[in-house]
């Protein structure tokens, strides 16, 4: 059970009892008594929850600039924290939308907190109110919430924070990060069953299981950017790392590797899926280098790479992300360079240049288009060598049937034997013709 | 990658197509506007009946001269030449083919044919390559914002692409994009940092693009960027490129037959770690 901030909890006590027993019915709240008792609040006197999944992505990144771990759990309802998640929710997507709506039409649905304040739900609306009080907008000075149960515990707390805004009706709210973030705590948290997280979300298995490979994937390449990526700078290449997730389940141990390293690139070079989707092939990493390896311009690129990867010989990070212990690939040294390092640093060449990272993926980029189109055109030649062997397999398999049901057709009145001769003879013409042909 | 991505830069404030549109409607709509017409002591008929020459004197005077191509080329070979870069330099004649004689110590004679836009049928088809020329390049000065250099660039290289499977005897060494656009902020170029003055003006290094040699047996032309040319290191050293990185700044054209289709890549090279492709 949370611990309760005894003033704040005898404030909000009071102010339910002042509310004259209104209530309102929440069927997501998992207790049979689903009622709650409704109160206005001033907006800037609840608080934000800092333990929010729409958020948690961003708040890594704010922990990370801020250099401070415990910048959202030190003092979760302290001013540094609040003001911190303030700011988070305040460039959200769709925040100015948000303010729009709740300015014209004020608010429509209550939010839920916890006995001493902390918003369960509505955390977006309530920071949307106190931006627009604080422009001077005195309608949106209170918020109207729903209280849970002083001995609400957190895990009835974060069921009904799933139940409430992962439900459908609530996911766009949510960037598929922070979704995918909440299906990996849930199946922590329920015995790691896919079955029993995907009742939880009204989601199918297969869909929470799929977000739970594709969150592994970009926790991967975070964790071997060390820092300088984080899970935020993904929620827009969802189509990436599903792609990556589905193809490289049950694939030999080498082309798992080969096929992530050139999605991890593709991911950090902005590479579109549909691109990438060329290269879901065992030979991938090939097709990408040979690429990378005739461009003169990456040459010193992949000699800096080079460097760094035998400089980290001894904590070889990206060997234990991708799972091998084999040596780094001249591929996989460039990834380990490029992820490492944040877009608008510079390479160091060994000429003693410098060049900026953001050009060297967009050059990686490049390469990356041009591998996948070679992989697609090859795909076409080997679709154009057997067309005409299974077409004529059709036609085979056809004329089959065609033998086995004429007997049947024959013994119907209005059967044309004219007609169906003439048939054959076209056919004829034609095989006669493929014959021919040289 | 898109015709665009076959040069590194893009150009700056061309007015969109909307403006254009509208600015067209304007010149068409004037002609009824009678009050504005006798101002300038002009009949409707008389605007209407002169409209189409008046355009084509315009569309003359507004696009770069072939001299005003010739002085940008011109002070760029004398500086070359003062530099030591080259032995020699023989303008063109008025009236004659604009072809420049280079001569560059230890290579011989280098022609460079000037042209203007890349993607008119004049300044791709219509050249020769001298018979002394040991190198031969085609230099197009174009000033035109229309379209994007790349997409200039690769309307000059589908030109250039017929005529490379024709029967005409003469092929090129390779193709340079270069005018005194390149490096203003109308056609911001990222290889700035190795532009030189020539004549009080910052020019960057041209992009110099490869062209392919002629196989009647090959099924691939160029198409891995292979071939190598001695005129682009004389070119790019001008600007300060060493030798060991003209590679780095040195892009190219390919083709390829493949399934009965023929294919065109264009890479150009800007620095270490920065090259754009485009790719058909």
């Amino acid at each position: 059970m949370p611990m309760l901030d005894p003033d704040r909890a005898e404030y909000l006590r009071n102010r339910v009892q002042a509310s004259h027993g209104r209530t309102e019915y929440v069927s997501a709240w998992s207790r049979m008594e689903k009622e709650l008792p409704a109160v206005e609040v001033d907006v800037n006197w609840v608080r934000f929850s800092t333990l929010n999944h729409r958020t948690r992505a961003e708040q890594d990144k704010a922990m990370k600039q801020a250099g401070r771990d415990d910048l959202f759990t030190s003092d979760p309802l302290g001013p540094e924290a609040q003001d911190a998640q303030f700011e988070i929710l305040c460039r959200q997507e769709g925040f100015e939308d948000l303010k729009a709506d709740l300015k014209d039409r004020d608010q429509q649905d209550p939010a839920i907190i916890t006995a001493d304040g902390i918003l369960v739900n509505g955390n977006r609306r309530a920071a949307a109110m106190r931006s627009l009080y604080l422009e001077q907008h005195l309608r949106a000075q209170y918020i109207r919430c729903l209280v849970l149960p002083e001995d609400a515990s957190v895990d009835e707390i974060v069921d009904l924070e799933a139940e409430l805004q992962v439900a459908r009706t609530f996911k766009q709210d949510y960037s598929w990060v922070n979704e995918a973030l909440l299906i990996e705590e849930l199946y922590d948290r329920e015995g790691k069953s896919f079955d029993r997280v995907a009742r939880r979300m009204h989601r199918s298995v297969r869909d929470v299981r799929e977000m739970y490979d594709k969150i592994q994937q970009v926790h991967q390449l975070v964790a071997m950017s060390q820092g300088s990526r984080h899970l935020v700078d993904f929620k827009e290449r969802e189509s990436v790392f599903d792609e990556l997730a589905k193809h490289i389940r049950n694939k030999p141990p080498k082309e798992e590797r080969d096929v992530r390293t050139v999605y991890f690139l593709g991911a950090l070079s902005d590479t579109e899926y549909r691109t990438l989707r060329h290269l879901r092939r065992p030979d991938a990493a090939e097709l990408v280098l040979h690429e990378v390896e005739s461009d003169p311009t990456m040459r010193p690129i992949l000699e800096a790479a080079k460097a760094e990867s035998d400089k980290d010989e001894e904590e070889d990070l990206l060997d234990e992300v991708l799972g091998g212990d084999e040596h780094q690939s001249p591929l996989e040294g460039l990834l380990s360079l490029l992820a490492t390092k944040k877009p608008e640093a510079n390479i160091l060449l060994p000429e003693g240049e410098k060049v900026s990272v953001k050009a060297v993926l967009d050059t990686v980029k490049t390469a990356v288009v041009n591998a996948a189109q070679e992989a697609e055109e090859t795909d076409k030649d080997q679709g154009a060598l057997t067309a005409p062997g299974e077409r004529v397999e059709k036609a085979i398999s056809e004329l089959h049937r065609a033998n086995t049901s004429l007997p049947r057709a024959r013994a119907i009145p209005g059967w044309d034997e004219a007609e169906f001769r003439g048939r054959i003879a076209r056919l004829e013409r034609l095989v006669a013709k493929l014959k021919a042909s040289r | 990658m898109e015709a665009e991505d076959a040069a590194p830069c893009r150009h700056a404030g061309a007015p969109p197509q909307t403006v254009v549109d509208s600015v067209i409607h304007l010149i068409r709509n004037l002609g009824s506007d009678e009050a504005n017409l006798r101002r300038y002591g002009l009949s409707s008929e008389e605007y209407t009946a002169a409209l189409p020459n008046a355009i084509e004197t315009i569309r003359g005077s507004m696009s770069a001269s072939s001299g005003t191509r010739r002085s940008f080329l011109e002070s760029l070979f004398w500086a070359m030449l003062d530099g030591g870069a080259l032995s020699a330099v023989q303008a063109p004649k008025y009236g004659d083919d604009t072809v420049y004689r280079l001569t560059v110590p230890d290579l011989g004679d280098v022609a460079v044919i000037q042209k203007g836009c890349p993607d008119g049928r004049h300044s791709s088809v219509a050249w020769a390559a001298p018979d002394w020329a040991q190198e031969t390049y085609l230099w197009w000065v174009c000033n035109s914002t229309r379209s994007e250099p790349g997409e200039h660039i690769k309307g000059g290289v589908n030109r250039l692409r017929q005529r490379f499977f024709s029967d005409a005897p003469d092929i090129l060494d390779g193709v340079i994009f270069h005018s005194s656009l390149c490096g203003t902020a109308g056609r911001r170029c990222p290889k700035t940092a190795n532009g030189i003055i020539v004549d009080g003006v910052a020019v960057p290094p041209p992009c110099v693009y490869i062209m392919p040699e002629r196989n009647a047996h090959a099924s691939e032309w160029n198409w891995g960027g292979t071939r190598s040319r001695r005129f682009p290191s004389v070119l790019l050293a001008a600007f300060g490129v060493p030798f060991a990185n003209v590679p780095a700044y040195t892009g190219y054209v390919g083709f390829q037959r493949r399934s009965g289709v023929l294919r065109t890549t264009i890479t150009a090279r800007y620095g270490y770690g920065k090259s754009t492709t485009f790719r058909s």
